[in-house]
Order: C-alpha cells, then structure tokens, then sequence
C-alpha cells in the first residue's frame, strides 16, 4: 500500500478496520499477541478465541521498508531565532537599530515596519560542507556534515499554544493525536517493557498547554507519551508501594494471577481478561527494565563528557540526550526531550534580553546535542535514529519593543534541522528572505516536516490514516503532504 | 511557447497536486477543460479578462492565504509567460493532457436525491410487523429472536440473580450493590423482583449520576478551555448537575434538547432552561488564536459539530471546506446549520459566559459564596487600612510637607449621600442585639447596599438600593486623618431618624422631611471622634405613606480628609510604590461589592445572542472566501420542513426553531439515534455501532426493524427515557448470561446477533468510585462545585505552571464520586484517564477499552490504591472481625457482589498465609496486601 487511491476517503485499509471495532468498544485491546509469543498462557484454552485480535503496542510492519526506527525531537520550546543560530543573514547585521518596512505576524500582531535587531552572535563555516553556524552552537557546528537544515520552515500560527499543537500533532485545534502517538499507531513498539512514547519534560515545567502536547488525541490513550523523569523514579507508579519489596509483590502477583485464571477459565474467550493478566505480568517487567533503562550514571565517564554531563549547566540536558541514546538501544520509538518549560525566558521565548536568554538555553543545550548525534553516530544508531532539532515557530529579525534586543513570534519562517535516519547530511535547503524573516524559496509547511519524519520510518504520511468523526483522519491533514525529498538520501 | 515554457512550468510546479498525482482543491490543470472549470475558489482563468484571472492572482503571491505554488513564488519571467499564455487563448496540446485518475468512488452517496434520501437512516420510521413469537412477551425478544432463529443460533439462558443485579447496578447507578442487597435480592421469591427493582434503581438520586455521564460524554463536557492557558469555565459544574437532575427528574427528550439549545429563548426561561444553554460553552476555546475570524468560526464548528452529531447522528462537521466526501451532506447544508447559531455571543474569558439567575431554590453555593466574597472584602480593606495607617505615619513625620490648617470653602466629604456617588452600607431589617451602635460590633452578615435606602417615588429621594419594611438599621464606617473642627450631617429622613457616632447618638427626629438637610454636629460629637475609623449608626423608622433614609458627612479642613491627603501625598510620601496598589485595592472593592453573592440570585454558564449577523458559505472553510449568503435551513437530504422563526426580544429564535425539529416527531432520525445510545448504554454496543454516524459511513444497524419500533415507542410515550430503560431491561435480550458457548462463538464471535449479554469493564467512573466504596469511604454527597482529589507530583508538573486550577481538597471531598472530579482539558487523574474516561475536546460517544501495563503499575503501586488497600482493611478488620477466612469471605462478598466460593476463600487464605510466612508480615500487613490483591482482582473490574 504504497500510495492511497486518491479521493476515496473512506479508503478502508486493515487498521481502519481494527480501530472501528474499538470505537464500538468491542475490539480487544489487550496484549494476548505477546502471550502467545510468551507462551505464557499456553496451557490455557485459548482455541476459543476467535475473534479478530491485535494488541495496539504490538509491532506493526511499515507500509514500506524505513530508514529509521526511531525518532529523537529536540523539542527548543519557546521559538529558537532562527538569523541567531543556524541561517545566517550577513546583511542584517549593518542594518541594526535601523527601522525599515517588513511585514511581521507575532504576538504583537501583523506590522509593516520595525527596528532591526541584528544577530548578535558571529557565525563561521564548519565542516566538510562548509555551513556557516552561529557561536551559541560550536558543538553542533562539529556536527553539520551530518545534518540537513530546513531554512524555509512555515507553520500556521505565532502564538505559543496553537503553534505547540501544530508542531506536536499537525493542527492548530486541539484534540488530535501527537506525532509520536501516530508512530506508535503506525508502527507499535519493540519493546514491551518500555512504553513506546516518551516525553523528558525541562526542569522548569511542561510547556504551556502542558500534557496535550503528548495527547493521544482521538485515539485511545494507549497511545499517548509517557513522561519520563531523568532523575528519580523515572514513571508515574513505576516504584513499588512504601514497604512492599518485589519479592512479596511477585508472591502478590503469582496469587493474583490464580486467583484471575480461575475466573478467565470460565470466561475462556475473553481475550480482555487475558489482557489484563498479562498486563501485570509485563508491569512487573517494566518496572525491572526502566530503572536499568534509564540508568544513566552507569555510562562511562568518557561518554558522559561527551554529553556534558560534568555537573555544569549541560549536565541536565546532557542526562536527557544520553538517556535518549539507551531508549533508542532498546527500542523505544519516539522519544521528545524539551529544552525550555514553564513561561517567559525559562524557555527560547526571548521577548526581553534576547543575548542572556539564547546564550542561557544554547548553553545548556549545545554540547549534549553534539555528544548525542556523535555518540549515536559512533555506535552506527545514527542511521537508525532520526534526530529533530526545532521550536514551534522561529523569531522574527526585528525587535519587539522600542528599546531591547528581545524579538517576536515568527511563524512565517524558521529553520529546523533534521540528522540521521536516511536523512542526507551537510545540506541546507530552502531560504528566507535577505532578512530571514519569510521563507521565499521551498517553503516547507510543518506537515512536510511531519510527512518527512512519518517516511523515514517507513509510513506512507497520505496513506496512514484514522476513522474519527466521520472522517479518516491523517497527521498530514486532508490536504495531505509530500515528504521533503531534498533531503533525503 | 506550450513546449518550451507552459509545460515544463506546470509539469514542476502544478501538476503534481492538480491533476497528475492528486487533485486538490478540486483543481484539475492537466486539462484545458480543468483549467477552465477551476476548482473549489473559482475558475482558474478569466477568458474575457485574463489580467483578472484567478491563477495569475494565486502565482503573484499577493494574497497572504492565496498563495500558488506553496513551495515558493515563481520567478517573474514565468508569471508572464502563464499571463501570455492565458491570453493567447490557453493552446493545450490534447495528446498532453492527463485525465485524473479521480472517479470519485462515493459520487452515488453525495448528492442529495431520490435514492440517497432512501437511505434507512434519512427516511421516516414506519411500524415494523412485530415477528409472531408469542413465546416472547416483550417485542424486543421477538425482534432479536427472529434473527438468532434465522441463523439458528441458541441465546444464553438468563443469567443468575447475583449476576443480574451487580449488572443493574452498575448499569442503572454505576454502583455495586452491598452484599445485603444481593441477598434480599437473591432470596427473594416473587416473580416481580426484576421489575420492581429496576423502578427503585430509576428512582435512586444515583440513577442520574450514572446516566448523566454518559450525557456529560457526548456534549464534550470540561470545566476548561484547554489550550496555553487552559482557562476555568467558570459555573461550567451547575450544567453538570442539570443534567444530573434531569434525568433524575425524567425529563421528555424533546424538552431536554429544547432546554440545551435554545433554554435561553423559552418562553418561561427559568433558571434550569438558562443552565442548559451551558452546552454552547462546553467546548475548547482558544483565548489568543493566530486569526481571531477564523476561530469565531472555530467557535461555531465546535457547536455544529456536536448538535449534528449528538442529536442527529450526522456528520455535519465533514461538510465545512468541501461537500462531505461520503454523505450526502453539501457545504451549503453546513453553512445553513451554523446559521441557526451565528448570532450567539462570542466565547469569552472567565467570568464573560455568565448570565444572572434566579432561582426558588436560591443560590445552593450562597453560604460558601459570601463567605468568600466577605474574606476577600476584609482582605482588601485591611491591605487599604494598612496602607492608610502607614500614610498617615509617614505624613506626619514628612517636614518638607507644611501641614495645612486650611479650611475649605467646598465641604470636604468624609462620608457621600445618594445626590453623589452614595455610600456602601451594611444593613438590617430586623432589630439587631443593642450594641449594634458601637464600633466594635460586627456587622458583617448584614446585608449591604448603596445608601439612600427606600421607595421609588418618595419625594427628593435617591434610591439606590429598596428598603420597603417598617425599619431600617444601617451602619457604616469614614476614616479621620484629623479631628475636624466643625462636623456637618447632610440627612434625608422619611420618617423618625436616630443617628449615632461611635457609639453615641448624635441626632434624632421624628416625622418625616422632603428634602436634605444640613445639621452642624461638631459640639455633640467632638468628644467621640477618633483619627482613623469612625462608625456611623443609623435607625430610622416608617409608619405610613413613602420611605427614604440617606445620611452622608462633611467637614471644612483639609487635614482631616484622609483620602484627599492621600490623593495628594502619597506618591511622594509612600515612596515604597505602595500607592500603585492601593489604588488597585480601591478599585477591586469597588467592583468587589459590585459582585456580591445573593441569596436568590446565582451566575450560570450560558448563551446569549447580540444582534443578527449573515452568514455566507466560506469556500475550503477559509473566511477570506465567502460565497453566497445563506439561510438557517435543515440537512436537506432529511427532507426537513421549512424552518419556523420567530424573532424574539433577545434573540433571532433561530435555535428554538432547530431544537423544536430536532425534538419533533416528524424527525426521521433524533428518536432511533436517542433510543440507539440508551440501548448502547445498556449493553455497550449500540444497534448501530457507529452511534454518532448513521451516514454511509456509518456501520449499519444489526436489527432496523427493531430499532425503528423502539424509536416509535418513544416517541409514542412522550419521549420518556425511564420508560426505555424498562422495555429493555425487562427483555430477555438483557437478562442473558455473558457466558461463552462454542458454537454460538464460531457464527458470531462478535455477539451482532445479541445471543448473549457482553461483559464490560467499569468504566473510569465506575473503577474509582467501586473502589471508595468498597473501602467503605465514599461520600456519597451530590451536586456542587467539583472537587479536586489529590494527583501525583509528576502529574501536576507537566503544566507548564505546576498543578495550575487544581486546587487542594478535605479527604471528605476527595471521596465523592468521580462525576464531580474537576473535569480539565490539560490534565486528568491518572487512575480515569489510564480506564479511558472521555477525551473532552470533542463529542465522545464510545469510549474506548484499552488494556496497557500502565493501568497495572497505577493499581498495583499508586497511592490512591494503596491507601485505599489500607482501609479497605480497615473496613474489613471492623466489620469481619479477625479470622482471616470471615475477613477474606467479607472482601471477596464486597468486591464480587456475591458469595465467594470455597476455593476462592481458601486461595485468599493461602495468600495471607503465604505473605506472612514468607516475607515475616503480620496478620495486619498480610490483610493489607489481600486487600490491594481484591481490589485488583479481573472480577473487581468487570462485569458478567
């Protein structure tokens, strides 16, 4: 099923099918699919079931071959500037302090003339490739041969709220599923000890509109992100009650899982119930496997270093991005890591001091960045792995106010690089205008970054749909969108 | 110049999306018929006036929102070669052209005509011949009997007593039975117990707990806005409690759905009927969109979403860029639709959805209102008081401010009557205790109000708040930055007045006047006046004809009028920048007392209307395209009646006119697609499974005849919804066991034939609320404001400002059940949303049933279960006594809702003994820990 027959919109593909069972409430959702593989209930009278049965987070053959099988989002919340860090506008320097006529769309709403703010960082050419990258990014700048740039991203809105929508689930409207919950639909998890979809949320909060940034949306809340805690008890529950040891819980478990057999034994062909047996079971696991998982401070120490994890102020991101790379190892699919949370300049959302606060959060987040596409690249993950860098929107070339660096909203244009997972290293594509402010050349509409992302891991973006409302429903939205094939390899 | 130029232009830029791979927006350019037709904005190329031409104006970029191609603007050269082009009459080479591959496989269901208006869900229901089985009492047995006849397969037979009155509980109250009810139940003899107890579940208050909910799902209810700032909506729990009660009342369906769409435009628009309106502001709403035109549209889509779909089971919302793909649904019908509700009043922040009611029964959340509004009065004035005791200090000993023994000519206004601004007072009708003078005395639950008090009418007099009774006595309090020399009483008296300062009656007369009157009281009450807080008292008293009493005070110097001081000097002399905030506090108190709660009166999340707006057609939903103008009208493939509107004073009456066809009889689809949810609620798959989607998209119906009857029925019995439930209930469909049977499974594995009642999970509701109550904890308290039970840190940290609108709670109001869980958009208690409880941003009329590790570390490890293990133990360590086989048989009988068996005691019996011989734990612990295994039991969670 490589292309979807066009304009039948009630294409009924296999999953389509599976999924309007479960809007009926009759699918079974469970987890039978690896009990079988278990063996784990082989004795039992399973000959019984014959309804349709597929477990959700069970793995899902692509529509295609992919390049990736997994997709690590740097998510820079807040709006990174883009003429700041990787586009570099050469003119707009001399222009600084200067009022001059250029249409803006941000927070402050639509102007037709504003103060210049130049870019207050040098740039210089790095790598093979030659590309110029700005000073806030030296370590990433090590790493562009392998990176391919989107200078000419577009999305819809300038304000934070819709624009994080758009950016995580392709729709400035609440209420639909995130990218990484269409993964997970597209392609379930190899792991079943390790949710599929994890979010490591900044130290200073979530980001505003908070949790439905990794909503399942429509779908059913198995698929929604898990946050994980770099630190501590890494999920919701994952830690044994006060003062019950595993061993008695597996003693509890083992009388549990009697005690519900003896019940099922009647009920044979209730593949819900076995589900929820074997929930347990992988529960138990789970709670094994992630704290091992994400057992970060068992790295060595060169390996740290690379991620800058030396106690400094990369420390915390760098923990995240290691933390990363070993959910990647064992298979989890889609993993968003934020730089930025809470309000104002705890994130990249520089109206104020634009120098303190793009220094603060590149600072924090350069070196971890680097370690992790070379670490990922040394092991031979990086081919693998997709790794995203961007915000929701961009920054404008302008100055918000009258007096101050700080800039505006841009969603007009803004630049997003992608690396790794088939992705053509050292190239640039698409341009903003001589001021960077509006993409002119190869606009690149969010949803051609979400088509890109869903591609390389081997889903075909039009064709990979969900039955809601009347609708099938896609992450590209009905107007549909073509992978960005410039940069792939 | 076609093959140079043209071709390969088009070829790279246009084709792909137009006519080679794809055709969007209804645009065909591979054809020079395509390019003549245009697409879903118009036609592509103006012949008579090529300049013109739409193509020309989409490559020029000049459009924000009409930008072709979207990938970037064409180099110049090119734009004036398609220009030449078009001009030289658009040459199009026919062996070049591409047809699209687009047969549009749902053309037969689109269009509106004969044979899609057949379609069983848009015709009229007719009396479906009941099947002759006078085996089967009930039509609802004979209708599904005739089928599993037909397929010859065997129904269950019914299923045990226990069984069937867990399965009514939970059904009818989302509750389990206790174990004494079970009993009565099992043991009672006579053949009308099923009935009788299925009337004394309806009338249960809990009945509307339960059925409301599932109401709560469709209607995408939350008290949220979700979005950035997921702001409150405010009041949004009192339409939950509407609901509540009207299906606890039984109210008609057709008046249920009047009362929600249209409650404010009755007639006799009582407080409940403006309540339900509610359901226009339930929905997510974004307070700072990118396009502010846009989201009013947003807004409207939300409503016609949900309308179309909760109450006619069509998917109206498909329709609103382009005709709907697969029903027979036109962008026109869309438009015509958000007509009826075009003129409702915008969503706005917090308290803007508000709309004052009255109500007999008064404000329930009078008591906690004031109580709240009196804090928040005593804390802006006390802040004011501080500042002002502050000011006064910091004046006195400020040498470079001369103090002034200047007198004024104008009187210096230390207290302002009702020819004024009027002063607030407190007041009371009814004597209060004698030191009701004094300034100590606490008067704040007065009533209060702006002074002058009275009747309209009454010569001279001001009135701005109405006192009609024989007395009044008032108090009220002016600050003194100095003693005054002279002190001035301007007073308006029908009829006997007494006047008191601090304590000390400093005026009295008898009679009545027509008019103010100034009477110098320096001499009496110089002896009483104090710096800073003053209280006046005054009685006045009414025998015959009109009524007034208005009092205000003045004085000559400037020294002792505090707030001109502070107006003057405080910039200067409060050099802390207090003064900014003193004048906000000013401020707040004024608007405060604006705001004060009453007894009869209370705000209520509603609708409103503002003048009539036109609505046109938006082509692609984009309102930078707007087509013709239309009308309110109905889907046209229901072939509706004209609709009936009568404007009203407030409103355009369009909505009255939409819910009176919706609630009509004449509508063929409301009654099957209300009848389907009911029967859908009762066995967990409707007739139709698609239950909000009865298009050609939709799943059709297992039994039409049967549901076509039902339909009728209801309508027949005035759309009573508590008679339903007793036809169905009393069926033999519903009373089946859940039980496998082989054969049965092989021909239909997925019960579409209803040959045995399907088990189910408890709901999200039902989980959280089965497990308080088998600790023995739940409060069972009902309506009011929604209660916030604590959730994990994690949880709470991942808004982006930590636990934001997720108040603190007493364990009391922790325990209620979950239907009055502050519903948020932004964050859920885990232990609901890991059972699936309802997305909120748009209508949810299934939910779905998902099974994931997850669930089992929050039952297992969560806090909520293990202190809920804990008394649970408790419970049964009290009720049980010690014995481990009378505690173990007491949990199973709580959790099951039946008699444990044997084997099961004795597997419970085992494990308590195994966890304290194995791991040394006490009888206590090992209980403990039998108790968190109860309640994680599959039986717990799910039922027969």
């Amino acid at each position: 099923m490589n292309e979807k027959p066009e304009n039948t919109f009630c294409n009924r593909t296999h999953r389509r099918e599976f999924l309007k069972d479960i809007g009926g409430g009759f699918a079974s959702l469970g987890l039978t699919g690896m009990l079988a593989q278990d063996g784990f209930f082989a004795n039992k009278a399973m000959a019984g079931s014959t309804s349709s049965y597929v477990n959700p987070l069970a793995p899902k053959n692509s529509a295609f071959p992919g390049k990736a099988k997994s997709v690590i989002f740097l998510f820079m919340y807040g709006g990174p500037s883009q003429v700041d860090t990787f586009d570099y506008k050469p003119n707009l320097y001399p222009l600084d302090g200067k009022t001059i006529q250029v249409k803006t769309f941000g927070r402050g709403g639509k102007r037709n003339e504003s103060r210049v703010v130049g870019p207050k960082w040098k740039f210089k050419p790095y790598g093979d490739c030659g590309k110029y990258v700005s000073d806030l990014f030296p370590h990433v700048g090590s790493c562009v041969d392998d990176i391919a740039f989107l200078h000419s991203m577009k999305a819809e809105s300038p304000i934070h709220g819709s624009a994080m929508l758009m950016m995580n689930a392709g729709n400035l409207l609440s209420g639909h599923p995130s990218l990484g919950s269409w993964v997970n639909y597209g392609l379930g998890s190899v792991n079943e000890n390790l949710p599929g979809y994890v979010v490591m949320l900044d130290k200073t909060g979530g980001p505003i509109s908070g949790a439905k940034n990794w909503s399942s949306g429509y779908m059913p809340a198995s698929y929604q992100g898990t946050v994980l805690r770099s630190q501590g008890s890494p999920i919701l529950d994952l830690e044994n009650s006060h003062g019950i040891p595993r061993s008695q819980q597996r003693t509890m478990l083992d009388h549990l899982r009697t005690m519900n057999e003896g019940h099922l034994s009647e009920r044979y062909d209730n593949t819900n119930l076995a589900a929820r047996v074997a929930s347990y079971e992988l529960a138990y696991k789970m709670q094994a496997s992630a704290p091992e998982a994400v057992d970060v401070d068992k790295e060595p120490g060169h390996i740290k270093d690379l991620y800058g994890m030396d106690g400094s102020n990369t420390e915390d991101f760098g923990r995240k991005c290691l933390l990363a790379r070993r959910l990647v190892e064992r298979g989890v699919r889609f993993i968003q890591i934020y730089s930025g949370g809470h309000h104002n300049d705890n994130n990249w959302d520089a109206h104020g001091d634009l120098v303190k606060n793009h220094s603060y959060h590149a600072g924090n987040t350069d070196k971890p960045i680097a370690g992790l596409l070379k670490d990922l690249k040394q092991r031979g993950l990086l081919d693998e792995t997709l790794v995203v860098w961007g915000g929701e929107f961009g920054r404008q070339p302008t100055a918000e106010y009258k007096e101050g660096t700080g800039r505006d909203h841009n969603s007009w244009g803004f630049t997003m690089w992608m690396a790794g997972g088939g992705i053509k290293g050292g190239v640039s594509v698409g341009e903003t205008d001589e001021l960077g402010s509006e993409a002119v050349k190869d606009r690149f509409h969010v949803r051609r970054l979400h088509a890109t992302i869903l591609n390389q891991l081997g889903l075909d973006p039009n064709a990979l749909s969900y039955f809601h409302g009347g609708l099938d429903k896609s992450l590209v939205g009905v107007e549909g969108a073509d992978p960005i094939h410039q940069v792939i390899a | 110049m076609w093959k140079k130029e043209i071709k390969p232009l088009l070829e790279e830029n246009c084709w792909k999306c137009h006519g080679a791979d794809k055709v969007r927006a209804e645009l065909v350019l591979t054809t020079r018929e395509g390019v003549l037709a245009g697409g879903e904005v118009g036609p592509a190329v103006d012949m008579e006036n090529p300049a013109a031409s739409l193509m020309l104006e989409m490559v020029s970029y000049k459009d924000e929102d009409h930008q072709m191609p979207p990938i970037g603007k064409l180099p110049q050269n090119k734009i004036d070669a398609l220009g030449k082009w078009i001009e030289m009459g658009l040459p199009f080479p026919k062996e070049d052209e591409i047809v699209p591959k687009n047969a549009h496989s749902h053309a037969s269901t689109t269009e509106v005509n004969e044979t899609t208006k057949s379609h069983w869900a848009y015709k009229k229901p007719t009396h479906p011949i009941i099947p002759d089985l006078p085996d089967h009492a009930n039509p609802i047995d004979r209708f599904i009997q005739a089928k599993l006849a037909q397929q010859n397969l065997p129904a269950n037979p019914q299923a045990e007593d226990h069984t069937l009155i867990r399965r009514m509980y939970y059904d009818l109250i989302g509750l389990p039975p206790t174990p004494k009810e079970v009993d009565a139940y099992v043991s009672n003899q006579e053949p009308t117990k099923f009935n009788q107890l299925v009337d004394q579940l309806l009338s249960s208050p809990h009945y509307g707990e339960k059925w409301g909910r599932h109401w709560l799902d469709l209607v995408r209810y939350a008290e949220t806005n979700g979005y950035e700032r997921d702001g409150n909506k405010p009041q949004a729990w009192r339409y939950r409690d509407y609901v509540i009660n009207a299906f606890n009342q039984n109210k008609p369906y057709d008046q249920f759905i009047l009362e929600q769409l249209a409650g404010d435009e009755l007639p006799e628009a009582n407080a409940e009927a403006i309540t339900a309106t509610g359901f226009h502001r339930l929905g997510i709403w974004d307070d700072e969109p990118a396009d502010r035109v846009l989201a009013r549209y947003d807004y409207l889509d939300d409503i016609v979403r949900t309308t179309t779909e909760v109450f006619l089971g069509m998917t109206v919302g498909c329709a609103r860029c382009h005709d709907h793909k697969i029903d027979p649904i036109p962008t026109k019908d869309y438009y015509s639709m958000l007509s009826f509700f075009a003129n409702i009043t915008p969503h706005g922040r917090g308290d803007s959805n508000l709309v004052e009611v009255k109500d007999q029964v008064g404000n329930k959340t009078y008591e906690s209102d004031i109580q709240k509004w009196e804090l928040r009065r005593q804390t802006l004035r006390s802040l004011m008081t501080g500042f002002e005791e502050k000011f006064l200090v910091a004046f006195h000993k400020d040498a470079s401010i001369p103090k002034s023994n200047k007198v004024r000519a104008k009187p210096v206004l230390l207290l302002e009557d009702a020819r004024g601004k009027g002063s607030q007072w407190n007041y009371l009708e009814r004597k209060p205790r004698q030191e009701w003078i004094e300034v100590g005395f606490d008067a704040r639950d007065w009533k209060s109000g702006i002074g002058g008090f009275g009747t309209k009418g009454t010569p001279k007099a001001n009135v701005r708040t109405i006192w009609k009774s024989k007395d009044i006595w008032m108090r009220t309090s002016f600050r003194l930055a100095a003693i005054p020399k002279t002190l001035r009483l301007n007073l308006h008296h029908d009829e006997d007045v007494e006047v008191y300062l601090n304590g000390k009656l400093v005026f009295q007369k008898p009679g009545h006047i027509s008019k103010y009157q100034t009477h110098d009281i320096t001499d009496i009450s110089a002896d009483v006046l104090q710096t800073g807080k003053n209280v006046v008292a005054v009685h006045c008293r009414q025998t015959v004809g009109g009524q007034y009493i208005d009092l205000g005070l003045e004085c000559f110097e400037e020294a002792a009028d505090l707030a001109g001081l502070i107006r003057k000097h405080a910039k200067k002399v409060m050099s802390d920048g207090t003064f900014g905030r003193y004048q906000a506090w000013k401020r707040d108190l004024t608007k405060h007392f604006s705001q004060k709660p009453k007894s009869d009166h209370y705000k209520v999340l509603a609708v409103g209307e503002h003048g009539e707006r036109v609505t046109k057609i938006l082509r692609r939903g984009n309102p930078a395209l707007e087509g013709e103008q239309v009308f309110p009208a109905f889907p046209a493939v229901l072939s509706p009646p004209e609709p009936i509107i009568q404007n009203l004073p407030k409103s355009s009456g369009r909505r009255t006119a939409l819910a009176k066809w919706i609630g009509s009889k004449d509508n063929p689809i409301s009654a099957r697609v209300m009848v389907n949810r009911i029967w859908q609620y009762h066995f967990g798959r409707g007739i139709v499974e698609s239950s909000s989607d009865f298009g050609f998209q939709g799943t059709p119906p297992t039994h039409l005849n049967l549901l076509n009857w039902l339909a009728l029925q209801f309508m027949e019995s005035g759309w009573d919804i508590k008679e339903m439930h007793r036809l169905i209930m009393s069926s033999d469909v519903y009373k089946r066991s859940s039980m496998p049977n082989d054969h049965a499974l092989a021909q239909d594995p997925l019960n579409q034939s209803f040959w045995r009642y399907d088990m189910r999970r408890l709901t999200s509701e039902e989980v959280r609320d089965s497990v308080l109550n088998a600790c023995g904890t739940i409060n069972l308290e009902m309506g009011g404001q929604s209660v916030t039970p604590p959730v994990p840190e994690i949880i709470l940290a991942g808004s982006s400002v930590k636990g934001k609108g997720w108040g603190a709670c007493t364990p009391e109001q922790a325990n209620r059940r979950s239907v009055y869980v502050k519903v948020m958009r932004s964050m859920q208690m885990p232990l609901l949303i890991n059972h699936d409880m309802a997305d909120t941003d748009s209508t949810c009329p299934v939910r779905f049933n998902t099974t994931v590790p997850t669930q089992a570390l929050n039952m297992l490890n969560g806090k909520f279960m293990n202190d809920s293990a804990k008394s649970f133990a408790n419970r049964l360590r009290t009720e049980a006594g010690k014995e481990p086989k009378k505690q173990v048989e007491h949990a199973l009988k709580l959790v099951f809702s039946r008699s444990p068996h044997k084997d099961e005691i004795n597997a419970g019996i085992e494990m308590m003994k195994n966890m304290k011989n194995k791991f040394s734990l006490s009888e206590e612990e090992a209980l403990d820990r039998f108790a968190l295994l109860a309640l994680n039991l599959n039986e717990f969670v799910y039922l027969d």
